[in-house]
C-alpha cells in the first residue's frame, strides 16, 4: 500500500469526507509533508474504490458545487489495520535495533 | 468581491480545460467534484499573480491521471485497455529492436576498434588511436546501446522502474559521449537540427511508450527466467549476425571489389532506419495474416506497429540525402514507400480492432501473445 493510499484510508476512519476534505486531512495527518493534488487524490480514490476499500457515501451541493463524500468500508478498515500493524512492527524493530546500537550492542 | 469571483471563474475555466484531458466517461462522473475540490483548495491559497492559472503540479496530476485512464490496464474499458496494450507493446517491440541494434553496435565495436586485435588500420574513419581517450569514448558510445538490452531484461522480469531508467540512460548517454552538435555552426542551421531530431525519434518513442504505458494499474508481466533470457538472446544474436554482414560489406567497400551501385542500397537497408523498415514490414505482414484468422486478435500489435511507424517514417524522410538521385534516391524512396504502406496497413487493422473493442466485442479481451 502506498503512503498516499494509507493516509487517505486513515483520513476516512473517523467520518466520511469529500475530496477536498480528504486532501486537507491527509495534509494534517502527515504534518504538511503530503499535499495531494486533485488528480493524484482521485487516482488514489479510484484504486481504493476498485479494491473495495472505499465507497461513495452521499452527495451534497454546497454553494452551487458538488461534494461527493467517501467512506471507509469494512474491508478497507481491515486492510488499513493490517498495514498499520505491519508498519508498526517495522518501526518497533528499527527502534529496538537503534537502541542496541546506542548501547554498543551492534556498533 | 466581484473581481475576486471573476478571477476564480477564469481559474475554474482553465482548470476545466485541463480536465478535458480525461476520458469523457470519467469526466461525466467526476468533473464536478474535482472542480469543487480544486476550487476549495484554490480559495484557501493566498492570492497572487498566478492565481488565475492552475499550478503546474495540479496540471501534472491531471495529465498523469489522464494517461493512466487512457492507457488502461486489465479491468479498464475495452478501448482504454486496447490503447494501453498498444503503447505497452510499442515499448516492448521498440526495446527488442534496440536490443538488436545494441548487438549490432557491440559486434561492430569489436570489428571496428579491434578489441581482440586491431581489425582496421589506425586512422581509418576517425576512430582514434588505440588506448587514447578518444578511442575509449567511441568504444563506450558503441557499447552504451546495451543499456536497451538491460531495459528489455528488466522489463520482462517485471522490474519496470529499472527498465525505465535503463531506457532513458540508453537514450541520453550516447549523446553525452558523442554530442550531436559538437561542431555546431551556422551552416548546420535549423535544417540540421530538424534532421537530427527526426533521426532521434525512433529511439525516443519506445522510451516514452515505456515510461507512460506501464504504471501502477498496468504492471509488466514477469516472465520465467528462461523465457526472459530467450527474449533477450534472440535480438542480441540477430544484431551480432548483422554486425558480421556489416563487417563483410565494410571489407568489400574498402577493397572496392563490389560496385557502389550494389553496395549503397545494401548499406541503406542495414542502417537503423533500414532495419526499422524491414522490422515494421514484418510486423505488418504478421498482423495481416493474423487478422484473417478468426479468434486471433491482431489489433494491439497492429496499433503498436502503427505507433512505431510514425517515427520511422519521419526518420527516413528527415535523413533522406538532399537531392539524392540514382540508387541512393531510389532506395530511400522505396524505404519510405514501404514504411508508409506498412503504417497504413497497421493503422487500418488497429482501427478496426478499436472499433470492435468500443462496440463491446471481445477482441481485446483475449490477451495478445
Amino acid at each position: 500500500m502506498t503512503e498516499p493510499a494509507f493516509l487517505v484510508l486513515t483520513a476516512l476512519v473517523d467520518e466520511p469526507r469529500h475530496g477536498y476534505g480528504i486532501a486537507q486531512e491527509v495534509e494534517r495527518l502527515s504534518g504538511g509533508r503530503v499535499q495531494l493534488k486533485i488528480g493524484t487524490l482521485y487516482g488514489v480514490l479510484d484504486r481504493l474504490a476498485a479494491d473495495g476499500f472505499v465507497e461513495a457515501d452521499r452527495e451534497e451541493v454546497r454553494q452551487g458545487r458538488l461534494r461527493r463524500y467517501y467512506r471507509l468500508t469494512d474491508e478497507g478498515a481491515r486492510a488499513l489495520e493490517e498495514e498499520a500493524v505491519r508498519l508498526a512492527d517495522n518501526a518497533r524493530r528499527a527502534v529496538e535495533r537503534l537502541r542496541l546500537r546506542q548501547a554498543g550492542g551492534l556498533a | 468581491m466581484s473581481e475576486r469571483v471573476g478571477r476564480r471563474s477564469v481559474l475554474e475555466e482553465r482548470y476545466r480545460r485541463w480536465l478535458r484531458l480525461l476520458p469523457g466517461s470519467y469526466r461525466a462522473e467526476r468533473e464536478e467534484e474535482m472542480v469543487a475540490a480544486f476550487m476549495e483548495g484554490a480559495r484557501r491559497e493566498p492570492a497572487g499573480h498566478d492565481d488565475q492559472r492552475p499550478r503546474l503540479l495540479e496540471v501534472a496530476s491531471v495529465a498523469a491521471l489522464a494517461l493512466r485512464l487512457r492507457l488502461g490496464g486489465p479491468g479498464s474499458p475495452p478501448g482504454a485497455y486496447l490503447w494501453g496494450e498498444a503503447v505497452r507493446l510499442a515499448a516492448l517491440l521498440g526495446l527488442v529492436f534496440w536490443t538488436m541494434i545494441a548487438g549490432l553496435y557491440a559486434g561492430q565495436a569489436v570489428l571496428t576498434y579491434g578489441i581482440p586485435v586491431d581489425a582496421l588500420p589506425d586512422g581509418v574513419m576517425g576512430i582514434g588511436d588505440p588506448g587514447s581517450p578518444e578511442r575509449a569514448r567511441l568504444v563506450l558510445a558503441d557499447l552504451t546501446p546495451l543499456l536497451w538490452a538491460a531495459g528489455l531484461g528488466a522489463l520482462v522480469r517485471g522490474r519496470v522502474r529499472i527498465a525505465k531508467a535503463a531506457a532513458i540512460a540508453a537514450l541520453v548517454v550516447p549523446y553525452v559521449l558523442v554530442p550531436p552538435f559538437l561542431e555546431w555552426d551556422s551552416a548546420l542551421g535549423w535544417d540540421g537540427a530538424v534532421r537530427w531530431a527526426c533521426a532521434a525519434l525512433p529511439a525516443v518513442v519506445p522510451a516514452l511508450a515505456l515510461v507512460i504505458g506501464f504504471h501502477r494499474d498496468a504492471p509488466p508481466p514477469r516472465l520465467p527466467t528462461r523465457r526472459a533470457l530467450l527474449l533477450l538472446a534472440l535480438p542480441i544474436a540477430a544484431g551480432l549476425l548483422l554486425s558480421v554482414v556489416v563487417g563483410v560489406l565494410g571489407a568489400a567497400t574498402r577493397a572496392e571489389t563490389v560496385s557502389a551501385e550494389l553496395l549503397i542500397p545494401a548499406w541503406m537497408w542495414l542502417d537503423t532506419t533500414g532495419l526499422a523498415c524491414v522490422s515494421l514490414t514484418a510486423i505488418a505482414v504478421w498482423c495481416a495474416l493474423r487478422y484473417r484468422t478468426p479468434g486471433r486478435p491482431a489489433a494491439p500489435v497492429a496499433l503498436a506497429g502503427a505507433i512505431l511507424t510514425v517515427p520511422a517514417v519521419l526518420a527516413r524522410a528527415g535523413t533522406m540525402p538532399p537531392g539524392a538521385t540514382g540508387v541512393t534516391g531510389l532506395s530511400a524512396t522505396l524505404q519510405l514507400a514501404v514504411l508508409v504502406a506498412s503504417g497504413i496497413t497497421l493503422a487500418v487493422i488497429g482501427a478496426r480492432g478499436m472499433r470492435a473493442a468500443e462496440a463491446g466485442l471481445t477482441e481485446v479481451r483475449g490477451r495478445p501473445g
